[in-house]
């Protein structure tokens, strides 16, 4: 018996035995929506739906957070846009500021364990030439009404003494915040329950069921769940699930390695773009960018690369135990920003995948929510549309010639 | 190499012939050692049962597996943190400290 | 140390990597050569010991001591660290032998200083020559406690009690399986008679139900168990002491063949997962061998055979030797484990962990020591769907501590088991990445690799 497939599929099944009798067994009755995906986009949606009074499941392959949410440094900022350094379009920068204020309002009603803290965020650099283009960032976010401030070497050592003293300056963002994203995504599904909704872990979804040209609902082996609206938040497995009926989504995916230390003693005042303090005095840092290379494992070379420019900017890394690592996969859609909305030619299926998804899961949940319960959000979510990318209309091709219930 | 008698420390065992005796710090107080002893060799032998303090419930902790598996015997050595009294040897001059584990912990999801 | 010898003197240069100061592990553990023992402060493997640490000692075979392994890739390249610098090494085909470690067993204060495994007791009073307490509980199962009493009274320790967990009556359906093992006899005379000798009650059918104290170990709660060892109501006894040893079996440890994704398989007397080999101890890896307690817990005899075999296999992968050497080559150790595997299988089954061994572990009771994560949190996440070991790390922080779930993860499982009403052994073993034990991120940052410039290195180890 090999330690990977076979083992994990038995616990697959062991499970599927103890499965409760679901009330979406094929006998009718349907739910208001059917969340794919248990992240933190899916665990937010079902947040917001639960709480606006919709019938909400969530269906998640494997466990909680075992996907991106799993994987990520768990930032939730404003002032960065990690997939590059390009100036960040003011419409990501209102998305992004909504949801961290709407993140800190709802933090109190999600609960433990959720540790969302707002120590602000510094990104040092440590090259001259940088300083420009790190000056026009600034310059840009305050533009858009963000509090960034650009930091000499001397205020950036007092702010945190722990950064390399060969520092040359750094963009510091005092309101930014950052949470642990397995933590976030147990807080957002406890959440969700307590308001109503229906987590299932252990249930892959098979297909997305179509009917007449709209989306009615998910089918898990024999199991079939009918729903008024299916939310595809799958991250990287969403276009797998898309493709079948004529949507595509394309992506531009790559791999992360990510490190995480023993408790230390406090050590920072802020957190650094990508090097954290948790509550817990471990340190979390990374990560590589690997484009396309979607195998989760951690390598010798990205270990090396990656603990030496930790140690680069943080010399008391050197002398830290580090005690784990893991790789997550980035679910980027091919041009970086976030795909968020309908479908066209495709009737109540929604689609949300982004990279930076820890930052943006509650204003994505709130749209999502608000989309389906009154067709339209104020949240300009018109630049993330799917149908950016390609001419082609989505072709929807029905599963099975057969009448199936509608929502009742 | 020198060798003295067995020190009749608490916990030592009697009737044998032991390395060279020195002495090592714990939490500023002189703890008799011998060339050969571990660090855990030596507090246990003087009946120190708290080699560090957790982070959650401050309790105390001494050693549990005794051979550098379960990491519940770490002590500060010389400065260095998390180091393991079972696994490491006595050296005269050593200074060791008592931990207090850092960190706070995060809100269980699951608490009593 | 018998892989060693055996490629070695199949022409291949061995490389030991061994985490410990001396070579010996466990079981030929001896004090430092600084004491100066008499010869009957010895133990019983002493010798052997020495002669074994004699093999090893020939210009083919490097030991690397206080060598920590932190990383295997591409099934050859073995990253470790010593002396906190970081060290590379590529060989043309492995063996691990990385043992095994008591199990850890919880019960309400057994994180109470003073509470250990027997192997720590033992390593204490058999290399330092310091008594675990003043009054000293041993509670277990099975026999590999009778050398650690033996030790303890050597070392003058006074042993209140040896609890056996099993009964007497228990021991009648095994019996044939000792046909044969006239050494193993003599091996338990010799530990009884030390026990006998001094004094110490053998109480069958009692287990350790509660350690409690306040900073230290003061007492132990004892009960008489039925065949599930699940405490008797009413038969709760309370004893003075200042040590507790827990003796109840072993786990391998298999970190590193997990992280080089060996197959495993479940061993459902021992509860735990073993590495999976062939006749050869060849893995399920090209050119990665298995040998002793990772494979199955038997204790030192087979584990030196199956080290004999492994190393055979591994100078042969290497191709030092051709296949039908190798197969002359095996065929007496493999002969002679043979004949000792029947033996290890009937105390394996005889002196398995019965559910009552977990029966307490609920409520305040800690589960992950590192972590301090209680049973209640656990059995709570399991309730909650956390059916993986991964899922209950998440949620609760068990596993994420120094020790990287070496002493929670068994005991986790079966926790997550009981809860949601399944098998232990469809729990996956947990995804085991680099490091598979604490390194400096420093060292990380400095270590050399393969593509860079540097010496390859052929050897075995």
């Amino acid at each position: 018996m090999s330690n990977g497939d076979a083992v994990h599929r038995g616990a697959a099944d062991a499970k599927a035995d103890s499965r409760p009798a679901s009330l979406l067994s094929g006998s009718g009755k349907a739910v208001d929506v059917c969340v794919i995906g248990g992240g933190l986009l899916g665990t937010a949606t079902a947040y917001f739906a639960a709480r606006a009074g919709l019938s909400v499941v969530v269906l998640e392959a494997r466990d909680l957070a075992s996907g991106a949410s799993g994987a990520a440094f768990g930032g939730v900022s404003v002032g960065i846009y990690s997939y590059s350094s390009a100036l960040v379009p003011k419409h990501y920068v209102d998305i992004s500021k909504a949801s961290l204020g709407l993140f800190e309002q709802i933090a109190d009603d999600l609960g433990p364990p959720l540790d969302l803290k707002a120590p602000g965020s510094l990104d040092p650099y440590f090259d001259p030439d940088t300083h420009a283009s790190r000056k026009e960032r600034a310059d840009g976010l305050v533009a858009c009404g963000v509090d960034c401030q650009l930091l000499s070497a001397k205020e950036v050592l007092e702010l945190e003494p722990a950064v390399n003293e060969a520092v040359v300056g750094a963009t510091y963002c005092p309101a930014d915040a950052h949470v642990t994203p397995i933590n976030a995504v147990w807080a957002f599904a406890k959440a969700a329950r307590r308001h109503g909704a229906e987590i299932r872990t252990q249930s892959p979804v098979d297909e997305i069921i179509i009917s007449d040209g709209r989306a009615i609902g998910v089918r898990i082996g024999d199991e079939k769940i009918f729903s008024g609206h299916v939310v595809n938040t799958a991250g990287a497995d969403a276009p797998a699930l898309a493709a079948p009926i004529g949507v595509r989504i394309p992506m531009d995916c790559s791999r992360g390695q990510m490190f995480v230390t023993e408790r230390v003693p406090r050590l920072f005042n802020t957190y650094i773009h990508n090097i954290k303090q948790t509550p817990s005095g471990t340190i979390v840092y990374g990560a590589t960018r690997e484009s396309g290379a979607m195998d989760v494992v951690t390598t010798p070379e990205g270990t090396r690369q990656v603990n030496r420019w930790a140690c680069q900017v943080v010399p008391a890394l050197a002398n830290i135990a580090v005690l784990r690592s893991w790789a997550g996969i980035r679910p980027v859609p091919a041009d970086g920003y976030p795909v968020i909305g309908p479908v066209d030619g495709v009737a109540n299926l929604l689609v949300a995948v982004m990279h930076r998804g820890v930052t943006l899961a509650p204003i994505v949940g709130k749209v999502l929510v608000d989309l389906i319960v009154d067709g339209k959000t104020e949240i300009d979510i018109e630049p993330y549309r799917l149908s950016r990318f390609s001419n082609q209309d989505a072709v929807v091709t029905a599963a099975v010639e057969e009448t199936y219930y509608a929502k009742d | 190499m020198p060798k003295t008698d067995a020190v009749a420390g608490d916990l030592r065992s009697s009737g044998l012939v032991r390395g060279a005796a020195f002495e090592i710090e714990f939490d500023s107080r002189p703890i008799p050692a011998h060339d050969g002893e571990t660090v855990l060799g030596a507090l246990w032998a003087a009946g120190i049962a708290s080699l560090h303090v957790t982070a959650r419930t401050g309790e105390p902790r001494g050693f549990y597996c005794g051979m550098g598996a379960c990491f519940d015997c770490v002590v500060e050595i010389d400065g260095v943190r998390n180091m393991r009294a079972c696994l490491t040897a006595a050296r005269p001059g050593m200074v060791v400290r008592s931990q207090k584990d850092p960190g706070t912990y995060p809100a269980m999801a699951h608490n009593a | 140390m018998s892989a060693a010898r055996a490629a070695a003197d199949c022409g291949a240069r061995v490389t030991v990597l061994d985490e410990y100061a001396r070579p010996g592990g466990q079981y030929f553990k001896r004090a430092a050569p600084a004491f100066a023992l008499e010869h009957d402060q010895l133990s019983r493997e002493h010798e052997r010991g020495e002669a074994k640490r004699a093999a090893i000692d020939d210009p083919r075979i490097t030991v690397l001591s206080a060598a920590l392994v932190w990383g295997v890739f591409d099934d050859s390249t073995i990253m470790f660290q010593r002396d906190g610098k970081p060290e590379s090494l590529r060989a043309g085909a492995i063996v691990l032998a990385t043992g095994a470690h008591d199990r850890p067993v919880a019960f309400p204060g057994w994180t109470l200083p003073g509470v250990m495994t027997a192997g720590g007791a033992q390593t204490l009073a058999k290399t330092q020559w310091v008594k675990p307490g003043h009054r000293v509980l041993m509670a277990g199962s099975g026999p590999f406690f009778l050398p650690v009493a033996q030790q303890l009274v050597r070392a003058g320790c006074n042993i209140v009690a040896i609890l056996e967990a099993t009964r007497r009556t228990q021991w009648l359906a095994h019996l044939p399986a000792l046909w044969g093992q006239w050494p193993r006899f003599a091996e338990a005379r010799d530990y009884l008679r030390t026990i006998r000798g001094a004094g110490i009650p053998v109480r069958t059918g009692y287990k350790i139900v509660a350690a409690e104290g306040d900073g230290r170990v003061a007492a132990a709660r004892i009960a008489k168990v039925d065949a599930d060892w699940r405490a008797v109501p009413g038969s709760h006894e309370t004893l003075e002491v200042d040590a507790i040893a827990t003796g109840y079996g072993f786990l391998p440890a298999i970190e590193i063949a997990a992280s080089m994704s060996c197959d495993l398989r479940w061993d459902s007397d021992g509860l735990a997962w073993f590495v999976d080999c062939g006749r050869d101890m060849a893995t399920s890896r090209p050119g990665v061998f298995a040998a002793g307690e990772i494979t199955g817990i038997a204790g030192a005899a087979p584990a030196i055979e199956e080290g004999i075999i492994a190393g055979i296999g591994a100078a042969a992968h290497a191709g030092l030797i051709g296949e039908a050497e190798a197969d002359q080559r095996r065929l007496r150790p493999l002969a002679r484990r043979a004949k000792l595997d029947r033996f290890a299988r009937m105390i394996n089954s005889l002196f398995r962990p019965r559910p009552g061994l977990w029966e307490g572990v609920d409520g305040d009771t800690v589960v992950c020591r590192c972590e301090e994560v209680t049973a209640l949190e656990i059995r709570a996440a399991a309730a909650d769907g956390c059916v993986t070991l991964k899922a209950v790390k998440d949620l609760t922080r068990a596993g994420m501590g120094l020790c990287q779930g070496r002493t929670c993860r068994a005991l986790v499982t079966t926790l997550i088991a009981e809860e949601a009403g399944i098998d232990p052994g469809s729990i996956p073993f947990p995804r085991i990445r680099p490091p598979i034990k604490p390194v400096l991120a420093g060292a990380l940052a400095a270590m050399a690799l393969p593509g860079d410039t540097g010496p390859d290195s052929e050897a075995t180890g």
